[in-house]
């Protein structure tokens, strides 16, 4: 009995600091956040925007847009690429040996033709047998190409790639026609020192779309969606923004980042044998700008848009957790030397031991806390002060911070403009911690264990590729 | 202790739940006040669009309905002038808007600037260079002596550039660093010909992201003048300078004397050579082949790349090409050669 | 029997009148006139037969030799006048064709002839071929009329109104309204517009409107939303009659790689924003001059 109680006081302990530590740290980076974020509420951007359509202030960037088994969202993708504002980009298709009609569907739609074309191999690939360009836009180019996972076909797209910069895209995803032009703001205005900068993902789910234009945003119906809502908005608020503002990013989204081609080739462009291929990347350049003590950034830009299809379903959404968080840690032990190394700066005295800790044993923590929530219930009152103390702590780091999330989303940014919709929101942020956030720990704790038995698991996780997302819409 | 901490943590719960409860309130009244505000921004443009054409285009009668009386007529007029002054060319339009803005406009920006939203602030400043509000400048250059931010010192050079050139040397002058070459490009390019030459002929005093700006700002410039002064800098002894004047030189393509050009085709730096490749694309290439083919068989794809693409272009350049491909035995410069015609021939 | 020959080379009223209607059809289709000159012999009033079916004789051969292969000339029944008929060309170039010949004939030593002659421009196709040469035999009837006299007869030259469908894709909705009403007050000679506006491109391809064989004039922005410009271009040029549209790309983009791109996939021309609206204007008058010789 004696055992239990250290124990119970231990664990109770530990879990206890672990939640102080994070909710200081998530109020610290919210504060950042607000401040940076309101300064530029009602901000006219269109004086930059018109300026930079000019190709004379801009950087020609090649758009990657991987595609396997998208034959459903890959033509509006493309469409919303061709109405971009920007001066100069190229679009490159990467089919990714899909199984379905994605091939035909693209070539049929933008007429392409095939064309003999050399490509450098910057990175090694695997075997690419065709290349097409369109008839009707000169600048869009197809790649058929034996699968080898999205990561194999990104390199393949930056190996095909003409311009200094390249941008990824999900071959399910939208981008808001300025979105590429705010994306290329930082680096165009540092002149370089930005090498690769990620833009802001929002759930397209309810938003109603047609030929890869949003023309009206609604609260999608699905409560799981909306929860994936609530959570971008605190994943921004409470992570990005902050993290960005003292050069410490190591996610910038997949579905939408531009990279400088350069320093991507450098890094080997994409590991095509891990999960988490675009955070490797960033973890990777930033590994390398130490190395080279180099005086250059990765930022993540809150304003610009890309739209992208949230998962509807438990079992998808669970895959997709599964997945992100084993991706993660395979980022995070492949770069692990970098961690508390005072050669590698801020990332590796702050932001290795910050992802490691938060990131990825948190988890296993916080769920350790709903279960002594749970067994201090059931064993007595000696354990009902510190799991009393829990559970409210885990008010103010689920609920509150939700909430706050939500509305200072709606004072700065107001992405869902009606009443109704905004005490939709905040009412079901306030269940956040009963059943979603146990949910995704519970996913993401599985994504930790497969990391720690299954390396052999890895070889047909990357077919997985893409489609994924793809199949819940 | 714990205990102590329990009720010290509902007693922040219940606090920042109020806080949140109140700021909700806050938010929704904030929505509120929003809507009508676009509401009355939309009534002004369906009273006044009509109004504005007329008066713009057919030199109409000024109605005193054009005149704004709140922020909201403001934003809606903003949405007018932009849409005109984005779409269309006219020096008279452009002179209407300004009367019109240094008229009624003046006193809402005017407060605008001395907002303490750093976002206020920055509309303001836009809308003063947009609309050409000279009757401001005064008051811009007093919020100068505040402590502002690099955006906001950024457009007001720009709006010195605008009406007052000589104001916006002196104070360039004294901000040579800190903006990255396209925002330098963004003002250098606004200035009319006789300052932009002032200011070339004073190249050695502005900083390195000056000089880049003002290379590539004669080469859109596209002015023969523009030529000489870029010649000059072929001697330079930074490598970037003399790379970008070549770049300019070929953009510009006015190639008079091509000797001076030669020395490139054995220079060190791998991007003069593919300058130099470039620009023989504006002389015959009779006078040329010889150097081109030295570049074809150049070490660098790029170069390679070039020079063979400049010899496809020229006239009887494929032939060249295929005689290139009968006798050469550099196996990269074949590749490329063979490549280059297959490219020219598809797209036929 | 040489004479016989020359006159059996010669067209005949009733012959001709079959070309004549062929051709008038075209007249309006192609936006190209036709123009008619006739010829009457001045003679000598004691004149005998056999003296007149000879100078008669030398005119058809005399003219037969000075008309290109795109002219067709006839004789009318009366024996004393001739029609030529100029396809694709004016007024003008008819004058031009009689001062010449007429002034060889005036040099000619041997054979004096004397003719006078009416030049008939026809730009629609509001007449008969009897109305024609009724028409013109009146007009040379005068004995008055001095040899050569060069009448006009100007009753066929009225251009018919065309109506040109004009769509304007444009997603601001002021500078829209503007492109409208300056198109509106532009004025043609012998086109009308009839207006359409839309914001983008997929409510314009939606629309059935421009699968029409009339003639179309598009203003049109590069980028839109939902389906770009660059995709109704592409859309409009591969149709059947796609020489019907005239397309007008309008650009904020400054950059040379999307200007070559449109020119080359079918943009009559390429307008970079903010441009000048008269020169807008300049140019839509310039296309549409070109369309009637």
């Amino acid at each position: 009995m004696r055992m239990l109680d250290y124990a119970m006081s231990f664990f109770g302990g530990i879990i206890l600091f672990y939640m102080l530590f994070v909710i200081i740290s998530y109020f610290m980076m919210f504060i950042t956040a607000m401040f940076d974020v309101r300064k530029r509420y009602r901000l006219d951007h269109s004086e930059y925007d018109d300026a930079h359509i000019d190709a004379f202030y801009s950087k020609p960037v090649s758009l990657l847009v991987p595609a396997y088994n998208e034959e459903v969202g890959v033509v509006d993708t493309v469409y919303s690429l061709l109405n971009l504002r920007y001066p100069q980009t190229e679009i490159i298709i990467i089919n990714d040996g899909s199984t379905d009609s994605t091939l035909q569907t693209i070539i049929d739609h933008f007429e392409m033709k095939p064309v003999k074309k050399m490509i450098r191999e910057h990175i090694p690939t695997k075997q690419v047998i065709q290349v097409y360009e369109s008839a009707i836009y000169s600048n869009c180019i197809l790649i058929d190409k034996v699968n080898g996972g999205k990561a194999d076909a990104l390199n393949v797209g930056i190996n095909m790639s003409k311009y200094p910069y390249f941008c990824s895209i999900d071959g399910d995803s939208i981008l808001d026609e300025k979105s590429l032009l705010r994306v290329m703001k930082p680096i165009i205005l540092s002149d370089g020192e930005v090498v690769a900068a990620g833009g802001n993902i929002r759930i397209a789910n309810g938003a109603k779309m047609q030929l890869g234009s949003v023309y009206e945003t609604r609260l999608p119906e699905n409560y799981l969606v909306i929860m994936q809502v609530v959570e971008y908005f605190r994943a921004f608020l409470m992570g990005r923004i902050a993290l960005s503002k003292f050069n410490l990013v190591l996610i910038i989204s997949g579905a939408f980042s531009v990279f400088s081609k350069k320093w991507a080739v450098e890094a080997g462009g994409y590991s095509a044998n891990l999960i988490g291929e675009d955070m490797e990347l960033v973890v990777h350049i930033h590994r390398l700008i130490k190395e080279k003590k180099e005086k250059k950034r990765i930022e993540f830009v809150p304003d610009p848009v890309c739209w992208t299809e949230a998962p509807q379903t438990a079992k998808v959404l669970r895959n997709q957790r599964r997945r992100w968080h084993q991706g993660l840690i395979e980022s995070l032990w492949k770069h692990k030397k970098m961690t508390l190394n005072p050669r590698y700066g801020a990332i590796g005295l702050i932001s290795f031991p910050y992802f490691w800790l938060v990131e990825c044993l948190g988890p296993i923590i916080e769920l350790g806390g709903y279960v002594y929530i749970v067994a201090a219930f059931f064993m007595g009152s000696i354990y009902y002060e510190i799991a009393i103390a829990l559970v409210l702590l885990f008010i103010i780091y689920g609920m509150i911070f939700s909430v706050a999330s939500v509305l200072f989303e709606a004072w700065s940014m107001n992405t869902y403009p009606k009443k109704r919709e905004l005490l939709h929101i905040l009412v079901l942020s306030l269940t956040e911690m009963f059943w979603y956030r146990p949910l995704t720990l519970l996913w993401r704790c599985e994504g930790l264990f497969r990391f720690v038995i299954g390396k052999s698991e890895w070889g047909n996780m990357k077919r997985v590729g893409i489609a994924e997302k793809g199949k819940s819409a | 202790m714990i205990h102590l901490s329990v009720s010290f943590l509902a007693i922040v719960i219940v606090a920042l739940l109020a806080i949140l409860g109140l700021f909700t309130v806050y938010l929704f009244i904030q929505r509120e006040r929003e809507a009508s505000f676009n509401k009355n921004r939309k009534s002004y443009l369906q009273r006044s669009t009509q109004l504005w054409n007329v008066y713009l285009f057919e030199e109409g009668l000024f109605s005193v309905r054009l005149v704004p009386r709140s922020r909201a007529d403001v934003e809606a007029i903003e949405i007018i002038f932009l849409s005109y002054l984005k779409n269309i060319a006219s020096p008279a339009i452009r002179l209407e808007i300004k009367n019109f803005s240094n008229r009624y406009l003046k006193e809402f920006y005017k407060k605008d600037l001395a907002s303490k939203r750093w976002s206020t602030r920055m509309n303001a400043l836009y809308r003063i260079a947009d609309f050409g509000m000279d009757e401001l400048l005064d008051t811009c250059r007093s919020i100068e002596h505040k402590k502002i931010s690099k955006e906001e010192r950024f457009q007001l050079l720009k709006i010195y550039s605008l009406f007052q050139p000589d104001l916006f040397t002196e104070k360039l002058k004294q901000l040579q660093d800190g903006y990255s070459e396209s925002e330098y490009r963004r003002l250098l390019v606004l200035l009319d010909d006789d300052l932009f030459i002032r200011f070339f002929d004073a190249f050695q005093d502005w900083s390195l992201n000056i000089q880049f700006a003002l290379i590539d700002t004669a080469a859109v410039r596209r002015n023969a003048p523009y030529v000489d002064k870029l010649k000059h800098l072929l001697s330079h002894n930074n490598a970037e300078i003399r790379i970008r004047a070549l770049k300019g030189i070929y953009e510009i393509g006015i190639i008079d004397e091509i000797e001076i050009y030669l020395p490139f085709v054995s220079s060190d730096v791998w991007e003069e050579r593919l300058m130099a490749a470039k620009i023989f694309k504006h002389a015959p290439l009779a006078n040329m082949y010889t150097y081109l083919e030295q570049l074809l068989q150049d070490e660098n794809w790029w170069v390679r790349s070039q020079a063979a693409e400049t010899i496809a272009e020229a006239r009887q350049g494929g032939e060249r090409l295929q005689q290139f491909i009968q006798y050469a035995d550099d196996e990269y410069a074949v590749d490329m050669a063979k490549e280059t015609l297959m490219r020219k021939q598809e797209s036929r | 029997m040489g004479k016989i020959a020359v006159i059996e080379e010669i067209m005949g009223e009733r012959e001709v009148k079959q070309y004549f209607e062929t051709w008038l059809e075209t007249i309006i289709r192609s936006r190209i006139p036709i123009t008619a000159i006739f010829l009457k012999a001045v003679t000598s009033l004691h004149g005998s037969d056999e003296q007149e079916h000879h100078v008669q004789d030398h005119v058809t051969f005399f003219l037969q030799s000075k008309i290109r292969k795109t002219d067709l000339l006839f004789q009318l029944s009366d024996g004393n006048h001739w029609g030529i008929f100029f396809l694709q060309n004016s007024a003008v170039e008819a004058k031009a064709f009689l001062n010449r010949i007429f002034s060889i004939l005036k040099e000619e030593q041997s054979h004096p002839i004397e003719l006078k002659a009416s030049i008939t421009e026809i730009r629609n196709n509001d007449v008969t071929f009897e109305a024609l040469i009724n028409k013109n035999k009146q007009r040379l009837a005068d004995h008055e009329q001095s040899s050569w006299t060069i009448e006009e007869i100007a009753d066929y030259r009225m251009q018919p109104i065309e109506i040109v469908k004009v769509s304007i894709i444009e997603h601001n909705e002021i500078f829209r309204q503007v492109l409208e009403i300056t198109l509106n007050q532009l004025d043609l000679p012998h086109f009308t517009f009839d207006i359409t506006t839309y914001e983008d491109g997929y409510s314009f391809l939606e629309m059935d409107h421009y699968k029409t064989g009339q003639l179309h004039l598009i203003l049109m922005n590069d980028i839109l939303p939902r389906k770009n410009g660059f995709e109704i271009l592409h859309n409009l040029r591969k149709m059947p009659n796609a020489k019907k549209f005239i397309i007008y790309m309008m650009s904020e983009r400054n950059y040379e790689g999307a200007m070559l791109n449109a020119y080359e996939g079918g943009v009559d021309e390429y307008i970079v924003k903010p441009f000048n609206l008269r020169l807008l204007e300049a140019k839509i008058k310039r296309t549409f001059a070109r369309f009637w010789l």
